[in-house]
C-alpha cells in the first residue's frame, strides 16, 4: 500500500522530545502483573460518517478497508452488524437517530438525546467513580462541519443521555486544552511579567472556582434538591469542569510533577493546517449546501488531531475520548483528486453541487463511494498508526494502540443494489485492546449491542444495554465469544 | 362541581351534523378503519404526549366536595379585575373594529365534568433552567444590560436557544446541558458585566469602597435580585470571598463587583430555579414559600426575575395566601413586562419567526412575527377576549407586509387592527398568515406538516416520527403522486393501509387550510392546475365516529372554539408554559381545575393567569426524599431556602 495521506508535521518540536510514559497498570510487563486480565485503561471511540457498503467491505483489504491492512493483526473488523433499533424507535432524521445509538447501543429516549452514556463514559465511570486522575476527564475532537443536529457530531453522551462535549476542531485549541499555555507567566513585549493579564487570569480562576463550588454544594449532601434535580445540575457541573481548562489555561501542565516524572516533554507548539473552510465555521449545511474543503487540508488537520490525541494519551493527560472524521450523514464535500486502489476520483468534478451524503444514500454512486470512503479509512488508519508508532513504546514494550482500546463505528451499511439508510451490514471495529480481542474479520450478524457488551467484558462491566435503558426497546445481549481471547 | 354554563358546549352536544364528505375515498375508507383506530392511536403516539386519551384521570387527592385541599377555594382572579390594561398595540389601531366574538357561541375552556375540577395534586420538582428569554430579560431588568446580537447567537458562541420537542422549548424535563452552554454562560456573562453602568452597580448596597462591609452589602443586594431570594450565610460568604479575592489581587470595587456578578450569572441559583425540594414529608404536597412562589410568578408573567416589590411581598409573608398572590398578580399584569408572557407564548406557539416559505425575506418573517404577536396581544390585553374567541376572531393586527399577504389596503403605517371577516376563509387566529407561515412549509402547504403542527397545538398529541423503514414506500409514493395536489395526495395516503393509521390522526386538521399557500396567502378555490381545493375535513379526537366534521373554515373554527378537547389542550399549554414542564397526568388533572377557575373568573386571559397561579401544579410542590446518594460532606452550613 502506498502512503496516501500527507504527513506534514504541524507539531513544533515533535521528534526532538521524549514522549511521556505514564505507568498504567496495563503497561506492566506480563511477568510482573498481578493479573493478566487487566483491561485497557484508555478507551477511544472513533466515528466516521456515511458508512461502508457491505459488498465493498467483503473485498477484504482490496477495497475501502485497504488502509487497515498494516494493522490487520491488531483489529477485529465487523462487517455485518445491525442497528435496527435506531430506525425502529425515536424521532428525527435517520442520521440523528443513528448518531444517538452508535457507541450507546440502545435507541434514543428522545430526540437529540441518547438513552445512556457512550462507551468511553461508561468505562470512565466504572474505572474511576470519582473521576480519573488525569487533567481532563475525557476529550472529544474531530473534523466535521454539519451542525444540523447535536446527534450528528456528538459521540460523547452523558449518563442522563444528554450530549457531552462538542468535538473540538482547531488543533491549536486542542493543544492548549491538552497541554495548557506554552508560556507560564504572561509577559509584556519587553519581557517583563504582564501583571494585567496575570490579574485577569487570576480573577477568571476565582470566578470559576466560585461557580464550581456552588454546583458542588447543590449536588452535595447538604443540597435542598432531590436526586433528579441534583443529577441535572451535576451534568452542568461536569460541563463546567470540562471547559475549565479552555477558560483558564493551566500553565503548570508543562512542568507539573506528573509530566516530569513521566518524562513527558511537550512540543513547543502547534500550527493549524490551513484550510479554506474556517475551523470555527458556525454552521455547516447539508447536501449541496455542505461546506467544501480540499481533502488534503482536511486530512492534515485530522492527522494532527490524531497526533495530539496520541500525545495526550501517552502523557496521561486524558484516558478517554472520541474522534470524529465527518459527522453522521457525511455532509462535507471534498475538493481535489484522490487516487487509491488503482482508481481515482476528482471530488470537484465527480461531486459537483452535492455532498457525499447524496452520493451514498440517494444516488447509488457506489464507485465514487468506494474511493470516498477509502479516504476516510486511510485517515482513520493513519491515526491508528500514530497510536501504533513503534518509536514510542510504553513501559511494557507495547505501543499505545496495543495498550488502549479503540472502538470504531459509523452510520450505515447497505451498498450493492441496496439503497437508502440501511441499518444492516454495518461496519464496526475494535483496535488494540491490550490483548483481549482476536483480530480478523467477523461476518456473522450481531447487533451493535452484542459487540459493545462483549467489548466491555474485560472490564467486568455489564452496561445494561437492551435491558430497560429505553422504555420499550429490549435486546438480550449476546456475548461474541469468538472475539474474546 | 357545577361547571356553570359549560355543559351546553360540552363534547357530547357539540357534534355538528356531519357535512358532505361522502365523495372522498378517505371517508369511505374510514368506515373500515374503525376497528383499528385504537391500535393506530397507540402506534402513532410519540414519546412525549399521550394520544387519544380523552379520559382525564381523577387525582387520588380529590375531595368529595371539590374543595381545595388547602381549605381555600381558588378565588376567581379575573372576575374582579377585568381585562388587564396592557400597553396599546400601536397607534394605528382602528377604533371602529367590530368584535367578531359576538357572533359566535362562547365556549368553556375545559371539558365539562362535574367531577373533573376537584383539587389535583402537585408535581415532584425538577429544577428548571431559566429559558433564554428569562435569562435575557432578567439581565436587562436587574442589571440594565441588553445582550448583543452576538451574545444571543449560539453559532457565534452566544447563549443557545431553548430546544426540545413540544410547542414550548423551555421545559425542564426536556432540557439538556452541554459544554457549549456552559461555555456560553461563562463568556457572555464575562462580556456583559463590563457593560453594567457604574451607577447601576451603586444601586446595590450602601457604599462603594473595596471593604468587607461594602462587599457584603453588594453581595446581599445584587444576590437577592439575581437569585430571586435572599442569600443565606453560606452563600454570602462564598461571594464575599470572591469579592475579597479580586480586591486582594489589586482589583477595585467595580472590578470586584463585576466579578461577583460574573459568577452569580453562572451560579445554580441564577441559572436554575432552586426550590427546597426536600422540605416537609416526602410524597406530600406543600405550598411554595414566598420567595419560591415569587420566582415562579415572575418567570411566568414577566419571563424574568421578581422585582423588589414582589420580593418584599414574599418577605412580608404576603404570598403565603391566595389573596396576597392575587394582589401581586394583578399588579404584575398591569406592568408592561407582562406583555412578555403573551409575546413569548404566541411566538413559540406560532413559530412565525421560523417561517421558511420560498422567497421569504427576513423582513417578511419579522413582519409576520410582529403581526401575530400583536394580534394575540390585542386579543387578550385590549379586547379582553377568551381563549375560545381566539378561534373565531376576525380581528387581526397587521402591518404592511402582512396586509399585502392578506390583500388588504392599509390607510396608515405601522400596526393596525383590521377586520378580516370579509376575506375568504379568514376566521380565527389560526388563519392569520403568521400562524400559517409558522407551519413551516416552503412552497406548497403540506398537509402532513400542517396537520402535525395543528395536532400538537390543538389536541396536544404527538404524531410520532416517520417510520424510517417506510422510506422506500415513501419514495414510491412521491413518484406515483407527481402532479397531484395536496388534497389528492392526502386521499391516496389515507387509502394506503401503511399510512392511514397515523395520517388520519392529523391530516384532516390541515384540510381547512388548503386554500392558503406557505406564506399564508389565499390562493383561491382552485389550484394552479384548475383542480378544486376542497376545505371539508374533520377534527380527529378519541374516536373516529365521534370526530366532528366541517365543511368550511368557519365551521372548522366553530368546532375548535367549542371542542372541549381543544380547550383542555389550550389550558394545558398555559400550564406547560407557566410551569416549564411538558404535559403529564398531573398537568391534565390540574388543567381541569384551572378550567373551572378560568370560567369562574370570566374566561379572559387575566382569568387564565389567575387560575394557573392558584393551581396546585403552580403554587405547590410534592416533596421528595432527601437524596443520600452523595457521600461527600460539605463544610458549609445547611441550605436555607433556595440558597
Amino acid at each position: 500500500m502506498s502512503r496516501i495521506l500527507p504527513r506534514r508535521s504541524f507539531l513544533h518540536g515533535l521528534g526532538t522530545v521524549a514522549i511521556g510514559l505514564p505507568f498504567l497498570e496495563e503497561m506492566r510487563p506480563r511477568s510482573s502483573r498481578a493479573q493478566d486480565s487487566d483491561p485497557p485503561m484508555r478507551l477511544l471511540t472513533m466515528f466516521f460518517g456515511l458508512g461502508l457498503p457491505r459488498d465493498q467491505m467483503l473485498e477484504d483489504f482490496k477495497g475501502p478497508l485497504e488502509p487497515y491492512e498494516p494493522l490487520k493483526d491488531k483489529m477485529a473488523i465487523f462487517r455485518n452488524l445491525e442497528l435496527k433499533q435506531s430506525h425502529d424507535y425515536g424521532s428525527g432524521e435517520p442520521h440523528f437517530k443513528v448518531g444517538d445509538v452508535t457507541f450507546v447501543g440502545d435507541p434514543q429516549s428522545k430526540e437529540y438525546e441518547a438513552s445512556g452514556p457512550s462507551l468511553e463514559q461508561l468505562v470512565k465511570k466504572a474505572l474511576h467513580p470519582d473521576g480519573p486522575p488525569t487533567l481532563l476527564g475525557s476529550k472529544s475532537i474531530g473534523m466535521w462541519f454539519r451542525t444540523g443536529s447535536v446527534s450528528q457530531y456528538t459521540r460523547h453522551w452523558n449518563f442522563d443521555g444528554s450530549p457531552g462535549e462538542r468535538p473540538e476542531r482547531r488543533p491549536t485549541t486542542i493543544f492548549e486544552e491538552f497541554f495548557g499555555s506554552t508560556t507560564e507567566t504572561p509577559t509584556t513585549p519587553g519581557g517583563g511579567m504582564d501583571l494585567e493579564v496575570a490579574h485577569a487570569t487570576h480573577t477568571k480562576r476565582s470566578v470559576l472556582d466560585t461557580v464550581l463550588g456552588e454546583y458542588q454544594f447543590y449536588t452535595g449532601d447538604r443540597s435542598p434538591l432531590g436526586s433528579e434535580s441534583k443529577l441535572k445540575l451535576s451534568v452542568h457541573l461536569d460541563n463546567i469542569r470540562s471547559i475549565e481548562r479552555r477558560l483558564v489555561p493551566v500553565e503548570q501542565t508543562l512542568t507539573g510533577p506528573m509530566a516530569q516524572e513521566a518524562g513527558c516533554a511537550i512540543p513547543d507548539g502547534v500550527t493549524d493546517p490551513g484550510t479554506d473552510v474556517p475551523y470555527d465555521l458556525p454552521q455547516g449545511g447539508a447536501g449541496g449546501s455542505a461546506p467544501v474543503i480540499q481533502y488534503t487540508d482536511f486530512a492534515d488537520a485530522f492527522q494532527l488531531q490524531g497526533q495530539l490525541m496520541a500525545l495526550a494519551l501517552r502523557c496521561d493527560v486524558v484516558r478517554f475520548g472520541s474522534m470524529l472524521f465527518v459527522g453522521a450523514g457525511g455532509h462535507v464535500g471534498f475538493r481535489g483528486v484522490y487516487e487509491a486502489l488503482g482508481e481515482s476520483i476528482d471530488f470537484t468534478s465527480d461531486l459537483p453541487g452535492t455532498s457525499p451524503h447524496d452520493l451514498y444514500f440517494h444516488n447509488n454512486r457506489w464507485d465514487k463511494v468506494r474511493l470516498h470512503q477509502h479516504l476516510a479509512q486511510a485517515n482513520l488508519a493513519g491515526v491508528l498508526q500514530t497510536f501504533d508508532d513503534q518509536n514510542y513504546l510504553e513501559a511494557n514494550g507495547k505501543t499505545l494502540l496495543d495498550n488502549m482500546l479503540v472502538v470504531m463505528g459509523t452510520d450505515y451499511g447497505g451498498g450493492g443494489t441496496t439503497t437508502g439508510h440501511v441499518p444492516e451490514g454495518v461496519f464496526h471495529a475494535i483496535a488494540g485492546g491490550h490483548g483481549h480481542f482476536k483480530p480478523g474479520f467477523y461476518d456473522d450478524v450481531y447487533n451493535i449491542i452484542d459487540l459493545y457488551y462483549t467489548a466491555l467484558k474485560p472490564y467486568g462491566i455489564d452496561p445494561g444495554m437492551g435491558a430497560g435503558r429505553h422504555p420499550k426497546y429490549r435486546h438480550d445481549p449476546i456475548e461474541i465469544s469468538e472475539l474474546l481471547v | 362541581m357545577d361547571f356553570a354554563g359549560s355543559t351546553a358546549h360540552c363534547w357530547a352536544v357539540n357534534k355538528v351534523g356531519v357535512p358532505g364528505y361522502g365523495l372522498l375515498p378517505s371517508r369511505r375508507l374510514r368506515r373500515g378503519m374503525l376497528p383499528l383506530v385504537a391500535l393506530a392511536l397507540a402506534a402513532c403516539s410519540g414519546p412525549s404526549n399521550t394520544l387519544g386519551d380523552s379520559a382525564i384521570p381523577v387525582p387520588s387527592s380529590t375531595a368529595s366536595d371539590g374543595a381545595s385541599t388547602l381549605g381555600v377555594p381558588p378565588p376567581p382572579l379575573g372576575a374582579a379585575t377585568g381585562p388587564a390594561a396592557g400597553p396599546a398595540v400601536g397607534s394605528g389601531v382602528d377604533p371602529g373594529v367590530t368584535s367578531p366574538a359576538s357572533s359566535v357561541t362562547p365556549a368553556p375552556a375545559v371539558p365539562a365534568s362535574d367531577e373533573a375540577a376537584a383539587v389535583p395534586s402537585a408535581r415532584t420538582p425538577l429544577a428548571p433552567r431559566i429559558s433564554k428569554q428569562e435569562y435575557t430579560n432578567t439581565i436587562y431588568d436587574v442589571l440594565g444590560v441588553s445582550l448583543t446580537a452576538e451574545e444571543l447567537d449560539a453559532a457565534a458562541g452566544g447563549i443557545m436557544d431553548d430546544a426540545g420537542d413540544g410547542v414550548f422549548k423551555h421545559f425542564t424535563d426536556k432540557q439538556t446541558s452541554t459544554e457549549q452552554q456552559a461555555l456560553a454562560y461563562f463568556n457572555v456573562a464575562e462580556s456583559l458585566v463590563t457593560r453594567i453602568a457604574p451607577e447601576t452597580l451603586q444601586t446595590f448596597g450602601s457604599c462603594s469602597e473595596a471593604t468587607d462591609t461594602c462587599a457584603a452589602a453588594f453581595v446581599d443586594a445584587v444576590g437577592q435580585r439575581l437569585f430571586r431570594s435572599p442569600l443565606d450565610e453560606r452563600a454570602l460568604g462564598v461571594y464575599a470571598a470572591l469579592f475579597a479575592a479580586v480586591t486582594e489581587d489589586g482589583g477595585d470595587y467595580p472590578e470586584a463587583a463585576r466579578a461577583v456578578v460574573h459568577a452569580m450569572l453562572q451560579a445554580p441559583q441564577f441559572l436554575f430555579h432552586i426550590e427546597n425540594e426536600t422540605s416537609g414529608t416526602a410524597g406530600t404536597d406543600r405550598r411554595l414559600d414566598g420567595y419560591e412562589l415569587a420566582a415562579r410568578l415572575a418567570s411566568f408573567v414577566w419571563v424574568s426575575a421578581p422585582d423588589t416589590t414582589l420580593l418584599d411581598a414574599a418577605a412580608a409573608g404576603k404570598l403565603d395566601d391566595d389573596a396576597g398572590v392575587t394582589e401581586q398578580v394583578e399588579r404584575m399584569l398591569q406592568d408592561p413586562k407582562a406583555q412578555r408572557f403573551t409575546e413569548t407564548f404566541i411566538s413559540q406557539f406560532s413559530r412565525a419567526r421560523l417561517a421558511t416559505f420560498d422567497g421569504a425575506t427576513p423582513e417578511q418573517v419579522a413582519a409576520l412575527h410582529e403581526s401575530i404577536v400583536a394580534t394575540f396581544q390585542h386579543h387578550f390585553w385590549e379586547a379582553g377576549r377568551s381563549v375560545a374567541d381566539l378561534f373565531t376572531t376576525t380581528e387581526f393586527v397587521v402591518n404592511e407586509p402582512v396586509a399585502e399577504i392578506l390583500q388588504l389596503k392599509l390607510t396608515g403605517t405601522g400596526l393596525q387592527a383590521v377586520d378580516v371577516g370579509q376575506l375568504p376563509e379568514r376566521v380565527g387566529f389560526l388563519t392569520h398568515p403568521g400562524m400559517i407561515a409558522g407551519m413551516g412549509d416552503r412552497a406548497i402547504g403540506s398537509f402532513v406538516n400542517r396537520g402535525k403542527y395543528l395536532l400538537e397545538r390543538l389536541l396536544c398529541k404527538n404524531p410520532g416520527a416517520f417510520p424510517a423503514a417506510a422510506q422506500t414506500e415513501l419514495d414510491a409514493f412521491n413518484r406515483n403522486t407527481e402532479g397531484f395536489n395536496e388534497r389528492e395526495r392526502a386521499e391516496v395516503r389515507m387509502m394506503r393501509p401503511e399510512c392511514w393509521s397515523c395520517h388520519t390522526q392529523f391530516e384532516p386538521l390541515a384540510f381547512g387550510f388548503a386554500r392558503f399557500d406557505a406564506a399564508g396567502r389565499y390562493v383561491g378555490e382552485m389550484d394552479a392546475d384548475g383542480k378544486a381545493l376542497p376545505l371539508d375535513g374533520w377534527v380527529p379526537t378519541s374516536s373516529e365516529d365521534d370526530s366532528p366534521h366541517y365543511d368550511n373554515v368557519s365551521e372548522y373554527m366553530q368546532i375548535l372554539a367549542q371542542d372541549t378537547t381543544v380547550q383542555q389542550c389550550m389550558t394545558e399549554h398555559f400550564l406547560e408554559f407557566a410551569t416549564a414542564h411538558s404535559t403529564d397526568d398531573t398537568t391534565k388533572a390540574n388543567a381541569q381545575y384551572v378550567g373551572k377557575s378560568y370560567i369562574d373568573g370570566g374566561s379572559t386571559l387575566v382569568a387564565m393567569v389567575g387560575a394557573v397561579v392558584q393551581s396546585p401544579l403552580f403554587s405547590q410542590l410534592q416533596t421528595v426524599a432527601v437524596d443520600t446518594s452523595t457521600g461527600a460532606t460539605q463544610d458549609a452550613p445547611a441550605a436555607q431556602g433556595g440558597n
